[in-house]
């Protein structure tokens, strides 16, 4: 956003839901195509990126694994193996070469991409806007595209797999006889088909509407601060002000992380920031703006919670994968 | 929300993701990890095996020392009966020794008694005369008295 004027914010949030995307009949550079065959190269671009990354970070030491003495990230890469063949070993029963890989592949990557929701909005598409690219959306996960194509991937795997396990006959049986009986069987096809639909919408939805949320919060925190993209003058008063801000907020961390139990003295640093934040606000303190310090307080604290629905909502997604995949192995 | 191409391209990418975990990284890991429990089975058991080998080892060692013990209390006494032997045998070899010895001399000073009796048998006759003659102022024939001068010999 280097263009100096002030930003409206509905401007502003669609300019950050925009895909940077590829038409793939015209072969060129578009943006808010509603046609098909367009590509959105931003996310694609940020989940090849993220999947290789964990290539990179995992195949080296696959490829030297030794059974002695393992380096630490050996250990780490073992751990999260091991990690994973457990969650599998739980669910899934049968012995299969695929579902606890792609469990442990499903869990990192997703996580990765998650985890892009973490860095600030605006540092990417900047970035990219300074070198001409109009449009980034940093977050795969929170595009539909991303998460319904891993989705159905695995619908598509389910249902390969169901049918290698129990045979056209099995698979048929299940579809028209349950959970109703024979002479129902209309009935339970429809049920069955709506049973098997929901899963790759609920799994690919769950985890776009958990991460799309979040990026849009974190959009509308950054809302706060629009009128100041601007070139801001800062008053002398504002400044020490912001700095003891600043300051009491590093307090509140140290306080919090290294209070020994008395952690809850933490919370007086933490009023005065409230302090300062409502005083400006309602004007009684000179600042730079109070929405500032709301801002840092908002994000923070968002972002402190979302650690929480980036590792949730890849850990949702890769039980779920395994489970249907264990439900597409048993027969009932 | 929009769905397009993306998806297709993106199952793809997911799949052969897939496919490159299932075959380049889950593998090795795993296989890593087992062959390191693995020995660290072994290992254990190795250790419980020396450790076995150990106390089989040391209750070995002491029999052997006990045994030793007892073989060399059995030479040493067999030691001291073959002393006692050789020093019996040299005390009898020297009483033997000097009874020859006692036997020798008593048989040299036997002779020499002897020898020294003749001889004196031998003057004793002249010795007589002489002693006689001087006694009597006069010649004695030995003649005359042989009968009692073989008697005085044979006195001695």
């Amino acid at each position: 956003m280097a263009t100096g004027k002030p930003i409206e914010s509905a401007e502003y949030i669609l300019h950050h839901l925009t895909y940077l995307q590829l038409d793939l009949k015209s072969w060129k550079i578009v943006e808010n195509s509603q046609n098909f065959w367009v590509l959105n190269i931003d996310s694609m671009f940020f989940s090849i990126l993220l999947g290789l990354l964990f290539i990179f970070l995992f195949w080296p030491v696959a490829r030297r694994a030794k059974s002695g003495v393992p380096a630490r990230w050996q250990s780490f890469v073992e751990i999260s193996t091991e990690f994973f063949d457990h969650q599998v070993k739980d669910i899934f029963h049968k012995k299969s070469s695929f579902v606890a890989p792609m469990a442990m592949l499903c869990g990192f990557w997703i996580l990765f991409m998650n985890l892009m929701d973490l860095l600030p909005v605006d540092a990417l598409p900047a970035a990219a806007g300074a070198v001409g690219i109009g449009h980034l959306r940093v977050l795969p996960t929170s595009d539909p595209a991303i998460t319904m194509s891993m989705s159905i991937a695995v619908f598509l795997l389910t249902f390969f797999y169901s049918f290698y396990n129990k045979g056209f006959k099995g698979c048929a049986t299940e579809a028209l006889f349950h959970p109703f009986g024979k002479w129902l069987f209309p009935v339970n096809f429809v049920l069955k088909v709506v049973e098997e639909l929901s899963k790759p919408l609920s799994l690919g939805l769950r985890l776009f509407g958990n991460m799309y949320a979040g990026e849009v919060i974190f959009i509308l925190l950054a809302c706060l601060t629009l009128s100041y993209s601007a070139p801001v003058h800062l008053s002398g008063v504002g400044t020490a002000e912001f700095f003891i801000f600043a300051a009491l907020a590093v307090a509140t961390v140290f306080l919090f992380a290294y209070g020994r139990g008395k952690w809850l003295r933490a919370w007086i640093p933490l009023g005065l920031m409230l302090v300062i934040a409502i005083g400006s606000v309602g004007g009684l303190l000179p600042a730079i703006g109070g929405s500032t310090y709301w801002q840092i307080l908002f994000e923070t604290g968002w972002g402190i919670f979302h650690w929480l629905i980036i590792g949730l909502q890849a850990y949702i997604f890769m039980v779920l994968t395994v489970g249907y995949l264990s439900m597409a192995a048993e027969t009932h | 929300m929009s769905l397009n191409a993306t998806l297709i391209a993106q199952i793809i990418v997911f799949l052969l993701l897939v496919w490159f975990t299932m075959k380049y990284i889950w593998p090795p890991i795993v296989a890593a990890m087992d062959e390191r429990a693995k020995r660290i089975a072994e290992g254990l058991d190795a250790a419980d095996r020396a450790r076995r080998e150990l106390a089989d080892a040391d209750t070995h060692a002491a029999e052997e020392m006990k045994k030793a013990r007892a073989e060399a209390a059995v030479i040493i006494e067999r030691a001291n009966q073959q002393a006692g032997q050789i020093v019996d045998k040299a005390r009898t070899d020297a009483l033997l020794e000097a009874a020859k010895q006692k036997a020798t001399a008593q048989a040299d000073i036997e002779n020499m008694a002897h020898r020294a009796r003749a001889e004196l048998r031998g003057q004793v006759a002249t010795l007589a005369v002489a002693g006689a003659s001087k006694i009597l102022g006069r010649e004695v024939n030995a003649e005359t008295h042989k009968a009692l001068l073989d008697e005085l010999v044979s006195g001695i």
